[in-house]
Parts: C-alpha cells; sequence; structure tokens
C-alpha cells in the first residue's frame, strides 16, 4: 500500500500533467475574436419579461404569506421551463438537422484537408440528390501551379470520371455502388454527409455562436473513431459548416482533418457531373 | 451545458445595441482583451475541449453584464476573480458531461509542453481523463477549492474571496479533496478500466 508520501506525489504528478495544457494559439486567437463578438452583440432581456414572473409571486406571496419560499421555487421552476422552452425553440434539435439533410436537392461545400496539423489540399464538392458526385482536389504542398483532379461519380450506374485539367487527360472508371459506401472518411468527402444522416448515438450539443455571419448551434458526433462538428443555422436548421477529424493513437495532432463550408440547395449546372468530358481532354482507356 | 449559460447565449441580439450603458460594455470589452485568453485557458485545462472551454469563457464575461456598478467597483484583483468564474463553470461542466469510454479525438486539441514519444502522450492523456473525472466526483465547492488552490495557485487568504469560507476550513476542504482524489485515482489505476466512484 502508498504511504501518505507516495500519495500525495502521485496526485502532485496529476495536478503538474493539468497544468501544462495549452490550448494551440490560433485557437486561443479564433475564441477571443469570438468572445469580443458576443459581448459586443449582447442585450439584457427585456425588463418586462422579468416583471410578469416578479409581479406574480409577490402577489401570490401576498395571498399566502408563509409560503414565500415554496413560491420562490415555483418561481424558479417556471423560469427554467420557460429557459426550455425558448431553447427548444432557438437551438434546433439535432434530428432537425439530419431532417433537413435528409430532403436537400443539392450540396456543395469548400474546404481545406489537413494531415498533422499541414494542409494538404483544397477540396470543393458538388453533389446532387440522390446520386451525383463531383470532387475537385486540388494539392497545396510542393507544386508550384498545382492543378486539380476531378472525379465525377454517378453512384446509382456505378460509372465515374476522372478528368485532370493540367495534361487535359480523362479517364473513365466502374465501380460497385455499394464499395462507395464503404471508403474511409479520407477517400469520401461525402462520409461525414452520412455519418450525420444514419447516427443513432450520443449528440453533444454545443452552444450558438456565430459561424460565418449565422448565428449556429453546434453539434458534436463521434462515428467509430472519427469525430464530426456540425454548426447549424438556427432559423433554417441547415448545416453551415463542418470539421471532421481522426485522431492518430500517441498523435498530437490528428491524422486526417477536414474543415469546410456548405452551401445547400443551390441550382447546380447538370454540366458539373456529365460523364463526358468536352473534346479537348484526351480519353484513356477504362480503369477499373 | 450550463442551462444559465444557454439562458444567457439567447438574448445575443444584434450588434450595436444601445440598451445596455456603453461604458459597461467598453469595461468589459476591456477585461475580456486583457483576461480573455487566460479564461481560456483556465478553462481549458479543466475540460481539454475547445468548444466547452470557450463557452465557459463567453459565459464568465457575459455574465458580467448582470452586476451593478457597486460590485465592479469592489473586484480589485480581476485575473483572480474571472479565473475563479472559469474554474467554478468548468467543475460545472466537467460534472456535467457523460462518461464516455474513450475520449481520443478530444486530446488532440491539447498541446503538452513536454512530450516524449507517442507512448508518453498517450499515457499522460489518458492520466488527465482520469483526473479530470476525478475532479468532477467531487462536491462543486470541494472542487473549485481544489483547483483555486493547486491549478490556479491561489492563496488561502485569496480563495476566501472569492468562496465563502473562512481560512481554516479552506486547509480542511483541500485536505479532504486531495484524500479522495489520491484515493479514486489509485483505484481507477489499479482497476486499469472504469471506475465507479463512491462519495
Amino acid at each position: 500500500m502508498n504511504s501518505a508520501n507516495d500519495t500525495r506525489a502521485e496526485l502532485e504528478h496529476y495536478i503538474q500533467h493539468l497544468k501544462t495544457q495549452q490550448p494551440e494559439p490560433e485557437q486561443a486567437k479564433q475564441v477571443q475574436r469570438r468572445l469580443q463578438q458576443a459581448i459586443a452583440g449582447y442585450q439584457q432581456t427585456p425588463a418586462k419579461h422579468k416583471s410578469w414572473l416578479t409581479t406574480l409571486k409577490h402577489k401570490l406571496s401576498l395571498m399566502y404569506p408563509g409560503s414565500k419560499l415554496a413560491w420562490t421555487g415555483t418561481a424558479a421552476l417556471c423560469i427554467l421551463t420557460f429557459g426550455l422552452l425558448i431553447n427548444t425553440a432557438q437551438t434546433p434539435a439535432f434530428a432537425a438537422v439530419v431532417e433537413k439533410l435528409q430532403q436537400i436537392s443539392s450540396m456543395s461545400y469548400k474546404g481545406v484537408m489537413s494531415t498533422r496539423g499541414q494542409p494538404i489540399m483544397d477540396l470543393q464538392v458538388y453533389y446532387q440528390a440522390p446520386d451525383k458526385v463531383r470532387i475537385e482536389n486540388t494539392p497545396l504542398a510542393g507544386q508550384q501551379n498545382p492543378a486539380p483532379i476531378i472525379n465525377v461519380l454517378d453512384v446509382t450506374q456505378g460509372k465515374g470520371l476522372i478528368l485532370m485539367p493540367g495534361p487535359k487527360m480523362a479517364m473513365p472508371f466502374s465501380f460497385e455502388p455499394s464499395q462507395q459506401s464503404m471508403q474511409s472518411v479520407e477517400d469520401d468527402p461525402l462520409y461525414w454527409f452520412k455519418a450525420i444522416k444514419n447516427h443513432k448515438g450520443e449528440v453533444t450539443t454545443l452552444s450558438p455562436r456565430r459561424v460565418n455571419g449565422t448565428e449556429a448551434a453546434g453539434y458534436k458526433v463521434i462515428d467509430q473513431n472519427i469525430l464530426i462538428t456540425l454548426w447549424a443555422d438556427v432559423k433554417t436548421s441547415l448545416p453551415v459548416k463542418v470539421e471532421v477529424s481522426m485522431a492518430q493513437s500517441g498523435e498530437n495532432q490528428d491524422a486526417f482533418h477536414l474543415e469546410a463550408d456548405l452551401e445547400f440547395n443551390r441550382q447546380l449546372d447538370p454540366q458539373l457531373f456529365s460523364l463526358t468530358p468536352d473534346s479537348t481532354y484526351r480519353m484513356g482507356k477504362e480503369h477499373e | 451545458m450550463s442551462r444559465l449559460h444557454t439562458l444567457t447565449s439567447l438574448v445575443i441580439a444584434k450588434p450595436g445595441s444601445t440598451s445596455l450603458k456603453h461604458s459597461t460594455r467598453a469595461m468589459i470589452a476591456d477585461l475580456a482583451n486583457k483576461h480573455g485568453r487566460q479564461v481560456f485557458q483556465t478553462a481549458f485545462r479543466l475540460l481539454g475541449d475547445n468548444h466547452l472551454a470557450e463557452d465557459v469563457t463567453q459565459e464568465v464575461f457575459l455574465k458580467l453584464f448582470k452586476k451593478n456598478s457597486q460590485a465592479f467597483d469592489k473586484i480589485h484583483n480581476w485575473p483572480a476573480y474571472l479565473c475563479s468564474m472559469a474554474t467554478s463553470a468548468a467543475i460545472d461542466q466537467l460534472r456535467s458531461i457523460k462518461r464516455r469510454s474513450e475520449q481520443p479525438i478530444e486530446q488532440t486539441d491539447v498541446t503538452p509542453k513536454t512530450a516524449s514519444g507517442p507512448d508518453s502522450v498517450l499515457a499522460q492523456q489518458q492520466d488527465l481523463q482520469r483526473f479530470r473525472r476525478a475532479l468532477g466526483q467531487l462536491s462543486p465547492r470541494d472542487a473549485h477549492i481544489f483547483c483555486l488552490r493547486h491549478i490556479e495557485g491561489l492563496s488561502y487568504q485569496e480563495i476566501t474571496q472569492y468562496v465563502d469560507i473562512s481560512t481554516n476550513l479552506v486547509g480542511v476542504t483541500l485536505h479532504r479533496a486531495q484524500q479522495k482524489l489520491s484515493q479514486w485515482l489509485g483505484e481507477s489505476q489499479l482497476t486499469g478500466a472504469e471506475h465507479e466512484f463512491s462519495k
């Protein structure tokens, strides 16, 4: 059994570890910026919202002078219930966000993919419900004038097209639609989209804050070992931003991280999803 | 998520509101400018999560709008006062967070000052998880006093300014909290798994 000194030393070990924890400087900077925005935008609850409760409490205490404590408790319960009702109205339930995602006609997003803290790729994704996807990957590292590589997929047909605008080459390919759903988070830019729609487990709700100029509520979901943080407009319940990360065991930084701004239900040019390249492209042989 | 914080966040309205005295808003903005990062760090150390720590940070400063000018004048040590508020709010969060079996993703927010190899970092992260869970099991006041003393480095006298308690009782509370934490942390290491703490 440890002596008192041993246990004290052990506790000191935990305390010292905790004291060394620091957030990322960039994160602290963003938090500071949002804090100032929140302070600038803060408005006190109008007095009339408090006075009806105060008046009620006062009137009841006059009628029943011996029960002030009970009425204080009742008033507190009313405030809490009122707050819960407001909260339900102001912060959409996760289920409402999922329902919106089930109903979209299109999605587009622009994001940055990083690995171990280093941005490696710009990503532009277009999705036309229910089955058409266009993914434009532009590498960020190691090239002076990086050219995007474009993948166009028709999931129902199981057909796709790779376009390389640099060398002007195009390569058709086929795939089993079921293979698309088995891809990893790094390979499937819609992984998070499907994970959110199918999620049945715990959801951590984050309080509303301004994201991309919109008052948005946050939802954190863990799907296997992938953390997805979704920010949804409190008015429309449509997501405005997503962060996806996958940690690597024993590493400080994420093995994979994607941060993207989202738009929904825009009219997308059908040509984006065409499996026939224009005449300037040389066609390669079908790749399976 | 604290209901008080949720209620507070709901009243954020259009920027440029003039219903509050400009001086109050300016004063709070100035305090946030000077001490916001420190408050965020205090919350982050206890919670290990950027989003939750940010919630606590905003809660601390927005609560200041509810104070009158006399209350402002009474506060002489703003860094200590704000960190005490942040500690209290973060402890509330720790107590309300549901236990999860693994939290590898959240720990990636961490920047430990010392790290010597992947196994060491992983062990440190697990230690921190255990410690945070143990803190969440203390009573709010015991945890608050413990953190003010050992994490924020406040003296007994300073602690009595922020917790309604005598100096003697600070010592007793600390001793009790240290004993409980030592016992729980020792037991959780031995079992090597989730441990049901009993108060």
